[in-house]
């Protein structure tokens, strides 16, 4: 739990004095939250944390991207959306896998 | 101190403590019955909208009512099956619920009524003595259909658990699944039936919520959600002790008010932390003794 906040600390500090400079009210955004969904997305696994955490910059990214065009709370809904569908997904395909392993010739 | 509590003190707790005791009974229902449940934030939130724009477009309070309620039914149907169906993490699909909900009311808000942040106001309930006194507020407050709803729900809830068929399937697929489905129960189909019954109860808090505000606000929900799953886990996942502890949660806000506006500066911030700090103290000691539904989190086929 140490390791843990420490880490969590660490991050967030590097976003304020790296990148805005200053501290702001509600800074994290809820990325404390969004972490939870990624480490649960990601199984645990560093690795698939890392694609899970990409996953989520690049919906974010997408929606500033595209702002004008479409309205923000757009880009949210179609993000809660995501997360669903990939995590079962991703579920789907464990099954599958676990289903196959018994007997390798039902490929 | 005795002007702490005063009849307005009293009407003020309990209109505080009616969202987080329809979402902690609303909780219990659902991980008594084995799903865990964090979105209820996002059942508060979408039945608060929905009851607004259902009351501003039909002019009418119940219509309102019947709108919110049946909204928090359905998200939270669509997060059983989520979980349920498509295996997806219980924790994971909350945290998608409560995202999906604060957009979606955002949206439509933009969509409907052109504002970010609020609703035009609407005509909610009005029964009861007018007024400005203590006891008119008292009135007001009690005889709220809302509130009458949401207290009969809490009161009927322990006795569903305890005597009907239904509340026995409830307990038996989220105790222990499998054993429920050997013994021929339907999991999957009690689980959705008993978040039908969640969704529908967390509602009426939303509805409270805003037809207390007499429109909605972008976000009003404000971590209710959250704070009524403390609740569910001091109250042991029963129903009238979680009552208590929202009752009690409310009284403390209510006296922070109070204590606020005799307060000056910094002060009144630190009062603001009140509630919340005793919340987290009661938590640290109730932690120890678990009394989780036993399969809480488990599917009835592993």
């Amino acid at each position: 739990m140490l390791l843990s906040g420490a880490l969590a600390g660490l991050v967030m500090m590097a976003t304020v004095i790296g990148y805005k400079g200053y501290a702001e009210l509600g800074l994290g955004a809820g990325a404390g939250f969004t972490g939870i969904a990624v480490a649960l997305l990601g199984r645990g696994n560093p690795f698939g944390i890392v694609l899970a955490a990409l996953l989520f910059g690049t919906v974010d990214q997408a929606g500033l991207a595209i702002n004008a065009f479409v309205p923000r709370e757009a880009m949210s809904v179609l993000k809660a959306t995501v997360i669903v569908l990939v995590a079962a997904a991703n579920q789907q395909q464990l099954r599958e896998a676990l289903l196959r392993r018994p007997r390798p010739e039902a490929a | 101190v005795s002007a702490l509590f005063t009849l307005t003190t009293l009407a003020e707790a309990l209109g505080i403590a009616v969202p987080y005791a329809a979402a902690a009974v609303g909780g219990i229902w659902s991980e008594k019955s084995g799903v865990i449940n964090i979105g209820l934030e996002g059942v508060l939130l979408t039945s608060a909208f929905s009851s607004v724009a259902a009351a501003h477009a039909s002019g009418s309070a119940v219509v309102g009512l019947l709108a919110g309620v049946a909204s928090g039914a359905l998200v939270s149907v669509g997060h059983a099956l989520v979980v349920e169906r498509a295996r997806v993490d219980a924790v994971l699909s909350g945290i998608a619920l409560n995202f999906f909900a604060y957009a979606a009311t955002r949206l439509a808000l933009r969509g409907l009524y052109e504002s970010s942040s609020n609703s035009p106001s609407i005509d909610a309930f009005r029964i009861g003595p007018g007024g400005a006194g203590g006891g008119a507020l008292l009135a007001r407050v009690v005889l709220d259909p809302v509130f009458l709803l949401a207290l009969a729900a809490a009161a009927v809830t322990p006795w569903i658990f305890a005597r009907t068929r239904f509340g026995l399937r409830v307990r038996a697929a989220g105790d222990n699944p499998e054993a429920a489905r050997a013994a021929g129960v339907d999991v999957l189909r009690t689980r959705v039936l008993a978040l039908v019954v969640s969704g529908a109860i967390a509602a009426l808090g939303g509805v409270h919520l805003a037809f207390d505000q007499h429109r909605f606000e972008s976000g009003m929900s404000n971590g209710r959600g959250f704070i009524a799953l403390a609740a569910v886990v001091v109250s042991g996942w029963r129903a009238d002790r979680a009552l208590a502890a929202c009752l009690a949660f409310g009284t403390l806000k209510a006296v922070e008010i109070a204590l606020q506006d005799r307060a000056h500066g910094g002060l009144s911030y630190l009062f603001g932390l009140l509630p919340y700090v005793a919340t987290l103290v009661v938590l640290a000691f109730a932690a120890g003794r678990s009394a989780a539904p036993r399969g809480l989190g488990k599917h009835a086929d592993g």
